[in-house]
């Protein structure tokens, strides 16, 4: 069976979405509906917005980001998450392994073309 | 409440049911985060949410059912990377994301109604097992409407015909009509009645469940 598009974006997003949400608090701190219109924009990366929440609670849990309460001027006060100590040493760590990673994808990928 | 912060309430309805099997603190904090995120979409629509303002929040946020299977592949017993792990819970959970489509409540309310009628041959009573089984675990039924569709339905619907197995020796009659006949009508409108209940709240629900993946077409949840 040929697996879908769409089945295959499910099984390399694991792994790897948790991270671009870890990135996308580098410049600080963020709200739920904020980072998951960073990441849902193109649909590669996240299908629904509403697959962020889960990933948050188990960022969360795992002591990754950290959650504070902060007012806002256009409605009820918003959750905002933000990078640990421990979250940004998880992100470079990524970050390390993801180029050799990416690159040897692409190069095994250009080879299986010629 | 309005019809549109009513559909912004059964999304919600909809996903707490499906998240059924998370811890009550993850399940908890899942739902905040959509809620919260439902909250501030509002928030920035000037004046009253339109139709098109719901459709649009509830599309972002994908079904519930994306939402769910996302919720359930980030706990570790049925997360990717202990796929050993299995076990009577996680295989519930995977039956559970699978009886959410619109087939659902008439497939297994009429194993229900048909394994419970002639349950007295023997091997209706596997359709029986399934049917039940399904109603049971379905989130498209609340706690009471599970208990109507797995526990009277198949009383009422095997009661149609053994009645007549109950009372044989009993041959009264009222107002001319056995209590035979009387019981076979009594037992078989009550088995309809049930059965179309829980058809109709059942596939509402199942519509619901799949009303915001017009715009996906992987079709894997619902």
């Amino acid at each position: 069976m040929v697996p879908s598009e769409e089945g295959i974006l499910t099984n390399l997003r694991r792994g790897a979405v948790e991270y671009c949400v870890l990135a996308s608090l580098r410049g600080g701190a963020s709200y739920g509906r904020d980072i998951a219109q960073q990441l849902s924009a193109d649909g590669v990366l996240m299908n629904g917005e509403g697959t962020l929440y889960p990933l948050l609670a188990r960022l969360r849990k795992s002591g990754l980001v950290e959650t504070h309460w902060q007012e806002s001027t256009s409605g009820p006060p918003r959750r905002y998450y933000a990078l640990t100590g421990e979250g940004e040493r998880a992100l470079e760590v990524f970050i390390r392994a993801w180029s050799p990673f990416r690159s040897a994808v692409d190069s095994s990928l250009g080879e299986g073309e010629q | 409440m309005t019809e549109r912060t009513q559909r912004l309430a059964r999304y919600q309805d909809d996903l707490a049911r499906l998240l059924a099997a998370l811890e009550p603190a993850e399940r908890a904090e899942v739902l905040d985060g959509v809620r919260e995120h439902i909250e501030g979409a509002l928030a920035e629509v000037p004046g009253e949410a339109s139709e098109a303002d719901v459709n649009r929040i509830l599309a972002d946020l994908g079904s519930p059912g994306q939402v769910a299977e996302a919720a359930l592949a980030e706990r570790p017993a049925t997360g990717p990377y202990t796929p050993g792990a299995t076990g009577v819970v996680t295989t519930i959970d995977l039956l559970r994301s699978k009886l959410v489509g619109r087939w659902v409540p008439p497939v297994a309310l009429v194993a229900v109604m048909v394994g419970g009628a002639f349950i007295f041959w023997g091997f209706p009573a596997i359709l029986l097992g399934a049917g039940i089984l399904a109603i049971a675990i379905s989130p498209l039924w609340t706690g009471a409407e599970r208990v109507w569709g797995a526990i009277g339905l198949p009383v009422f619907s095997f009661m149609i015909f053994g009645s007549f197995l109950i009372l044989h020796r009993w041959e009264a009659s009222v107002a001319g009509l056995g209590v035979h006949t009387i019981s076979f009508y009594l037992f078989a409108a009550l088995s309809l009645a049930t059965f179309i209940v829980l058809w109709i709240r059942g596939t509402r629900r199942a519509t619901r469940l799949s009303r915001d993946v017009s715009h996906q077409s992987d079709g894997r949840l619902v």
